[in-house]
This record gives C-alpha cells, structure tokens and sequence, in this order.
C-alpha cells in the first residue's frame, strides 16, 4: 500500500540492524541525527531502535529491500492527537529526494492509521531546505531552538517544524502524491498495476485481457468506486470528470488512468 | 548528601536529590498536574507501578522541592546533549503557581546553574503547555510555539519552548 514509483516503505525486520545501525552511524548522520556523536553498542542500538517510537519503516528503493534510510514517529501524545518525525538516510544518497520521499508517504500513512493532529520534527538547519521542498506550504515553521547545535565551534539552529492533520489531508496529499509520482519519473500506468489494484478491491482476476468487463471479474458500482480512487492516488491527479460512469472494462481504467496522467 | 538551601522571600526553599521517600509526592504531583509537567506527561498514562522508573528515565540529576517543611515539587535535568551542549530542565511546583514567582524563580536559578556550573552545558531549554506560568520565570525566553498541542481539561494548549543561556556562551559565538 505504502509503495510509490521509485520508493517504498516496509517494515523493520530483524536483519535490518546492522544496516541501519551503519546508516546512522556515517560521519553526516551521526551528530545530527538521535545518537549526537555518540557510538551506542550493537546491542544497545537494538534497544534504542524502538525506545519511545509509535511507529517506523525502512525506506529502500521499489526495485530492491535493502535499507536506504529509516522514518519513524516518535513521543507520541496519544491524547493530545501529536507525535514527532525522523528521518534518516544513506549518506551517499543525501540530495536525492529519496528520504523526504519516504517519509512523505509515511506522514500520509500516519495520518490514515492514527488518531494524530499534529506531527512536529525538530530539523537541523542546513537540512531545512531539504525537508522544505518536499513539505513547502503545508509544514509550518513554529520556531528556532537557537544555536541548539554545535557544529564546527558555531552554534546551529534546531527549527521546529509542524504539519496539521487538516492541512494535510484538504491540500498537501494530493500535491504529494503528484509531487512524488512526477520526481520519480512519472511511469505511465501499466496494465498489471490497474489488474492488481481491481484485485485489491475484490475481483477475481485470472488471465485477464483488456477487454475483460470489470462485472465478469466481480467488481460491482461500489468496487469501481474503490478502484477508481487508488487509480486516483496512484496517478496523482484526479481523473477526468464524468468519465467513470463510461467504463466498462480493464482497458478502459488504463485507458482513464492514462488520460489522468496526461 | 547534595544539600542545598535557598533562602527567598517565600521561605526556606531546600532542593536536595530526590530519592524512594518523595516517590509518592512526585506521583500525587504528577496525577494533578497532568500536561503542565510535560516530561511525565509525554510517558502516557501514570500508573503507580511504573512511575517510579519514569521518574528518572532520561534524567541526568532530579531533586525534590521542600519549602516550609514540606515538599513542594520537583526540579531536574534530562536529556542532556554533551555533544551540542544543551539539556532540557523541569521547575514542576505543586498548586499550579501558587507558591509564587519567587519560588519558581529560586528553583529556576538552582537548577540552571547546576546546568551550566556543575556540568558544563551552554543552554537549557524548557517546555511549559500555554496554560501554566512560564517555568523558567523571568530567566526564560521564548523560542518556539506549537499551536493547539496539548489537551488539558478539555481545551488545546499552546506547547512553548523557552531557554536559558549560560553567562559563559553568551560572551561565545556558538550561542
């Protein structure tokens, strides 16, 4: 589900500690992300792992399950609706997009699973702008915990940064998604990814063609609703107004689809 | 035994380590003030079992607060950052304020300077939900503003940040 062109999320798997241990151990992530400098023991970074967290997932490129960074949501306040973000990634890949990419997906996720109103990160100052343009206009700034780092002998700022539930889900998700879809390339939709999105709303697909009608496969009016708004967030745009009420068949939401995509 | 007596305005004011015997005030403390002490509330609900390790989880120093005799609240210092020179102070009074400004001011200034005298560090920031007194007093200054972040008897509270710089980093570029 949390799957996007060129970037996905899974859970954390226990062989997954020495590579993320190794992530956020390099020189640029060790002081600025939760361990400050300090080295802890393969031991204790498994315990650290999950100290305090609600919720984390591995970030790895669609094509592969290796680790390429780590997001999570952290000191939640389950009865104020708030809990705070990391993310951390592979040095090699800083500037790519990949991290903030994932962890965009996992702020929709996070709004969808849990009662939250508010997500807060505490970023480090030169990786504002990182975080900025994935998140500008709907992340806002609350303030600057001043010279909250030392970096080099100079003081550098930790700046508060908050999204709102309402926010996100009236504006940012769709902008999002589109954002994410058109950076990784913009893949036009293939037929096998609108085949499995019908089977994920209950048809029974079994060599299916083009001209397969969606009532032969058991999708009824309700289960085209279902398809045709996962076919929406996969494209990122809204499909074209009116048009639902012609399609008849698999063909024609690839057809749809495609034409959304534009 | 880490002794110390403040002599205010407000009474004898003695903050000395919190240890087993003033567990059961900080509970009773932390059951009335819910969100205006932030740390214990941050953990989740309270349950007596527990408390007594979530009392000292993240912290580097903690003391008990006895005015007249009789405890008042609870001061300390948790997660500190040697790295970055920077930790994360409590001033928690029991009364919701009414000990007074100077009170407050008293422990703000003890736990400060055992911040920056005793371990070194540089700034000290604290959190304080909008509905109580600023914890630091006088000595704070506002950083940062979540809106709308905590639930305190039925309406949102702003959650506020303000800091204290040690006399040392003032004079230094780093702050």
């Amino acid at each position: 589900v949390l799957a996007r062109v060129g970037v996905a999320l899974r859970p954390v798997l226990p062989g997954d500690h020495r590579e993320l241990r190794s992530i956020e151990l390099s020189e640029h992530n060790l002081t600025r992300w939760r361990f400050a400098g300090e080295v802890p023991s393969p031991e204790e970074y498994r315990r650290l792992l999950w100290s305090g967290v609600l919720e984390q997932r591995v970030v790895t490129r669609s094509s592969s399950p290796s680790p390429i960074g780590l997001v999570n949501a952290h000191r939640a306040d389950l009865r104020s609706g708030t809990a705070w973000l990391g993310v951390v990634e592979r040095q090699d890949l800083h500037g790519q997009g990949l991290g903030m990419a994932g962890l965009a997906m996992f702020v929709d996720w996070l709004f969808d699973q849990w009662p939250l109103r508010h997500l807060h990160a505490e970023v480090h100052e030169d990786n504002l702008g990182q975080f900025e343009s994935v998140l500008d206009g709907f992340a806002n700034v609350a303030g600057r915990l001043r010279a909250r780092f030392r970096d080099e002998g100079a003081g550098r700022d930790a700046v508060l940064v908050t999204i709102a539930r309402d926010m996100w889900l009236s504006t940012a998700r769709m902008r999002i998604r589109t954002t994410l879809h058109r950076d990784a390339g913009g893949a036009p939709i293939s037929f096998g990814e609108v085949c499995d999105i019908a089977a994920r709303s209950g048809a029974v697909v079994s060599n299916p063609t083009p001209d397969t009608e969606l009532a032969d496969i058991g999708l009824d009016s309700l289960a085209v609703i279902l398809v045709l708004d996962e076919l929406e967030q996969r494209v990122g745009a809204p499909l074209p107004a009116g048009e639902e009420m012609r399609v008849r068949t698999l063909g024609d939401l690839v057809t749809l689809a495609r034409a959304s995509h534009g | 035994m880490d002794l110390v007596e403040i002599n205010r305005d407000a009474g004898d004011v003695i903050v000395r380590p919190l240890d087993d015997a003033d567990v059961h005030f900080a509970y009773q403390l932390a059951a009335e003030l819910e969100a205006e002490w932030p740390r214990i509330y941050s953990y989740g609900p309270l349950a007596s079992h527990t408390f007594g390790e979530m009392l000292w989880r993240d912290v580097l120093a903690i003391f008990a607060v006895r005015a007249g005799g009789s405890p008042v609240g609870v001061t300390g210092l948790y997660d500190v950052d040697y790295r970055h020179g920077v930790g994360w102070v409590e001033v928690v009074l029991a009364g919701s304020g009414s000990h007074g400004a100077d009170l407050r001011l008293s422990v703000a200034e003890h736990v400060t300077g055992l911040a920056f005298g005793r371990f070194g560090l540089r700034k000290v920031f604290c959190w304080h939900a909008g509905c109580q007194e600023p914890p630091l007093g006088s000595l704070g200054i506002e950083e940062a503003r979540l809106e709308n972040c905590v639930l305190h008897d039925g309406w949102y509270w702003d959650r506020v940040v303000t800091s204290v710089t040690s006399p040392a980093a003032r004079h230094d570029r780093i702050a």
